[in-house]
């Protein structure tokens, strides 16, 4: 690594590196965040769609 | 982890071994040529990303289908990430060969055009609440934009530019040695891979939204 250039060769893959692994996490976490809204959802649409509890 | 991550994974550990290991360095320039691989691997995906915004965007204007803008919406989404390695590697390698981090040549301009037109759809669909609303005028920018990127391909070839002259399809005295060419498709091809496996997932995430978009309709009913 004696070459001065190649700190721009580090840092280029560093970079995109960093980059991509941001997007990743970022649509990771809105992918469970939307996950658990779905599931919330759907717990709330089979309790409105359930019979009203009777009185034995 | 599903086949297409395992499959891009491996593909991109294949290319970062040619990359690195396999391909020589260049007499002229040494190892910072490497960039190259990164380079224009992003640039044409980047290209190939906003080809299929403007194909979900004419769909989405002419048919009016949900899922042709979701493919748009998230082909724009990647494309910008794509497009902003394109623009973080471009300057890192200028510097130490033209001495310069940046000119405003035809190519560098049109592909900074290119970025914009990325930011410019993904904004126009956050500002707006109503999702048609967001959706059609979104799909009007992808449509406009898309003459950026015939034009920006061929500003190499038709303006003479601080940019270098194509290194593929560019004539007879273009081209690379074997093994460096070799490593430009490995890794192009394990960067359109990955930008395939990012929009799959970004059409999970609107699948998702537009399941509960549905859902909360029918409370509110």
């Amino acid at each position: 690594m004696s070459d001065p250039n190649n700190k721009f060769l580090f840092i280029a893959y560093s970079l995109v590196w960093i980059v991509f692994m941001l997007y990743a996490w970022s649509l990771a976490r809105r992918q469970s965040k939307l996950k658990r809204d779905l599931e919330e959802l759907k717990s709330r649409a089979a309790l409105k769609d359930a019979p009203p509890p009777r009185e034995s | 982890m599903t086949a297409h991550a395992i499959l891009t994974l491996v593909w991109l550990l294949v290319a970062l071994y040619m990359i690195f290991i396999y391909a020589p360095s260049d007499v002229n320039q040494g190892n910072v040529y490497r960039i190259m691989y990164v380079h224009v691997s992003s640039g044409w995906t980047a290209m190939i990303a906003y080809f299929l915004v403007f194909v979900g965007s004419v769909r989405y204007v002419w048919k009016r289908s949900p899922f042709a803008d979701d493919v748009a919406c998230a082909s724009a989404e990647a494309g910008f990430i794509f497009c902003s390695c394109l623009l973080i590697t471009g300057p890192l390698w200028a510097k130490p060969i033209w001495g310069i981090w940046w000119t405003w040549d035809a190519r560098l301009t049109l592909t900074f055009v290119l970025w914009l037109l990325f930011v410019a759809y993904l904004l126009v669909r956050s500002f707006f609440i109503n999702p048609n609303r967001a959706a059609l005028l979104s799909a009007v920018v992808g449509i406009i934009g898309f003459v950026d990127v015939p034009i920006d391909y061929m500003a190499i070839r038709w303006w003479r530019t601080q940019h270098p002259q194509p290194v593929i399809m560019g004539g007879p005295n273009s081209g690379l040695p074997p093994s460096m060419e070799a490593t430009l498709f490995v890794s192009a091809g394990a960067f359109l891979c990955l930008f395939f496996y990012l929009l799959r997932q970004g059409l999970r995430l609107a699948e998702a939204r537009r399941e509960i978009g549905q859902l909360r309709r029918q409370f509110s009913e």
